[in-house]
């Protein structure tokens, strides 16, 4: 008996995953087919955003390398004198020759790019190990960090700015301006600083010594993050919320009798969601970048702080890989942002096709 | 009678939009309201649908549909009335409608949101619908955005909509005004043929007396939040009372066209 409840089993496994494979196929497709019409509607727009794209970092790389070679300090004097030790000339000169930073600055960039073009950035002199390394050491914790941060912003600014618009000058909407303005106003390196005294130190609920990526040592500063954005968020959201609550459809879907609740989330949140999300998308290529006031008060080990430290070395090539990297990013999550939107907005989907 | 107001009187914050109107309206009858814009005339369909804009409150009065007075209803029952046995048509059906769904998504939200069918049968209702209204292509008109159809199409989805549930009472403000003459003609003229099918009684609020005299058997004129003159149409158009009247008639220079296109 149980050889043939085998059996059948393993048949119905197969059935299952046979028909896994088709569903699997089937919506592979359909998305296929969404993305296919998608970039074919915007086609040429997204050659002209991605030549935009690559004007705009030969711009920010070269001014970036213009910046740290005009800026004063020597890269070999920062990384050979520790302390008070006193470095001969000739070993500083061999450093900066073999460094290659005896070469005119044009050359030193030709240089650079060249490497970029074969996937080389370069070697960070601070780090003692090749760039792209190094910016991928910050990134787990930079991501981590904006993931979380966004979420609980999320979480806190979406329901306060709807519930803040549909109560406008009443009890609640005071209230949660309120908190807004207090927000706004507290500057978030002091709002770090506060969380820290407050919950690391006085009451003891969260580590307060950072320096690895884990969930506890986590929450401080994603809170500090998610209560700086989120204030400004509420506003957002209640503002598109107003905005659209007191456009002409709702008016109609009231005169159709429709309930309240499928008014505000079938038809005000989603047109509400179109502005905010080419905010969002400043925000998040923002966060990529590394926030390196909170990460340097919670000496959390991401891409902001690492940037603060290449700058006070004077480590060139990972200030530069750095900027390509939040340059990058920005652009990337704008130009999705803007596919998002043509996407969720019929009217600007279908007005290419007319 | 199916809709009697008495002594309505609305006001905006401070400032007193519409004040002592009356006026009742039977079963199946046609009622327009004519007046020059910012006289309250749509302000009083909109205090009957329960829809004023937001800083807009009835002051006083009463408004009784079949029997029961409006203004004491709860959200609730404001809610099973709109869109069932009241419904109302407006000037730009388009803009009424949500720009970022297709038409047959709303028509069928909107039938279900009164009724038990499940969405197929909703979507095959809503399509008998706009053929009713002689939308060429109804299935592809479910398909579309509003910002895709013309505003003659737009128009007649709104009149659809309106007329899906048999409405007893059907509010129109000014719903031709937006469109050149030919279209107002054929669209007026295929609302009143499903009215008249369905024993739908109307309450039309227009500037266009021409529109007025071919609908309504009584015309109510209103100036300033009040009413001016009231009775039959053929009274008031052949024999105008006021001064404001007279004035209104001789403001509408096409009316012997669009009587001519009417009749």
């Amino acid at each position: 008996m149980p050889f043939f409840v085998g059996i059948g089993l393993c048949k119905d496994v197969f059935c299952i995953h046979k028909y896994l494979r088709l569903l699997m196929m089937k919506y592979l497709w359909i998305f296929y087919f969404k993305l296919k019409g998608m970039i074919f509607l915007k086609k040429n727009e997204l050659l002209y955003r991605l030549a935009q794209m690559v004007i705009t970092l030969f711009g920010v790389t070269l001014l970036t390398f213009g910046l740290t070679y005009v800026s004063p300090g020597d890269p070999v004097e920062m990384l050979l004198e520790v302390g008070d030790t006193i470095v001969p000339k000739e070993m500083i000169e061999a450093t900066r020759h073999q460094l290659g930073l005896d070469q005119p600055f044009y050359l030193q960039y030709l240089r650079w790019l060249s490497g970029l073009a074969h996937g080389d950035m370069g070697l960070s002199y601070s780090a003692k190990m090749p760039v792209a390394d190094r910016l991928l050491q910050g990134l787990p914790g930079t991501v981590a960090l904006a993931g979380t941060s966004l979420i609980m912003m999320l979480l806190v600014a979406v329901p306060g700015g709807i519930l803040s618009a549909l109560y406008r000058n009443r009890f609640w909407d005071y209230l949660i301006r309120g908190f807004s303005f207090f927000g706004v106003s507290m500057p978030s390196f002091w709002v770090g600083l506060i969380l820290l005294y407050v919950f690391g130190l006085k009451l003891g609920l969260c580590p307060i010594a950072g320096g690895v990526v884990t969930w506890d040592r986590m929450i401080l500063p994603a809170a500090t993050l998610a209560i700086a954005m989120g204030t400004k968020y509420t506003r957002q959201v209640r503002t598109a919320v107003l905005e659209e609550l007191g456009q002409d459809y709702v008016v109609g879907a009231r005169a159709r009798g429709l309930p309240m609740r499928s008014i505000l989330w079938r038809h005000v949140l989603p047109n509400a969601c179109l502005p905010l999300i080419t905010l969002l998308g400043l925000t998040i290529g923002w966060l990529l970048g590394g926030v390196a006031v909170i990460e340097m008060v919670f000496s959390w080990p991401g891409l902001g702080k690492m940037a603060v430290h290449a700058i006070e070395m004077r480590d060139y090539p990972l200030v530069e890989g750095f900027v390509l990297w939040v340059a990058v990013f920005y652009m990337g999550i704008n130009l999705l942002v803007d596919c998002s939107y043509a996407y969720l907005n019929p009217h600007l989907r279908k007005g290419r096709t007319h | 009678m199916l809709l009697d107001i008495a002594k309505l009187s609305v006001s905006y914050g401070e400032h007193l939009m519409v004040q002592n109107v009356d006026l009742s309206l039977d079963r199946g009858g046609v009622l327009a309201i004519v007046g020059e814009s910012g006289s309250g005339k749509t302000t009083v369909i909109r205090a009957v649908l329960g829809c004023l804009p937001h800083e807009g409150r009835v002051t006083g009065g009463a408004i009784t549909f079949n029997g029961k007075n409006l203004l004491t209803n709860t959200v609730a029952q404001w809610r099973q009335l709109c869109g069932t046995q009241m419904a109302m048509v407006f000037q730009d059906s388009g803009s009424m409608l949500d720009p970022i769904q297709r038409i047959g998504t709303q028509f069928v939200e909107y039938i279900q949101a009164h009724s038990s069918m499940n969405r197929i049968e909703a979507a095959a209702a809503a399509t008998h619908m706009l053929a009713r209204m002689h939308l060429a292509n109804p299935e592809n008109v479910m398909q579309r955005y509003p910002f895709e159809l013309s505003g003659g199409m737009n128009q007649r989805v709104g009149v659809a909509m309106a007329l899906f549930f048999k409405p007893q009472l059907l509010l129109a403000d000014e719903p031709t005004s937006a469109l050149d003459v030919t279209t107002q003609a054929q669209v007026v003229k295929e609302m009143m043929h499903i009215c008249r099918e369905d024993g739908t009684a109307i309450i039309i609020v227009t500037h266009n007396i021409g529109v007025a005299a071919y609908m309504a058997d009584e015309i109510l004129v209103m100036r300033t939040g009040r009413i001016v003159e009231q009775g039959p149409s053929s009274a008031i158009l052949q024999d105008p009372q006021t001064d404001y009247t007279k004035e209104l008639l001789q403001a509408v220079p096409q009316i012997g066209e669009v009587h001519h296109d009417l009749y």
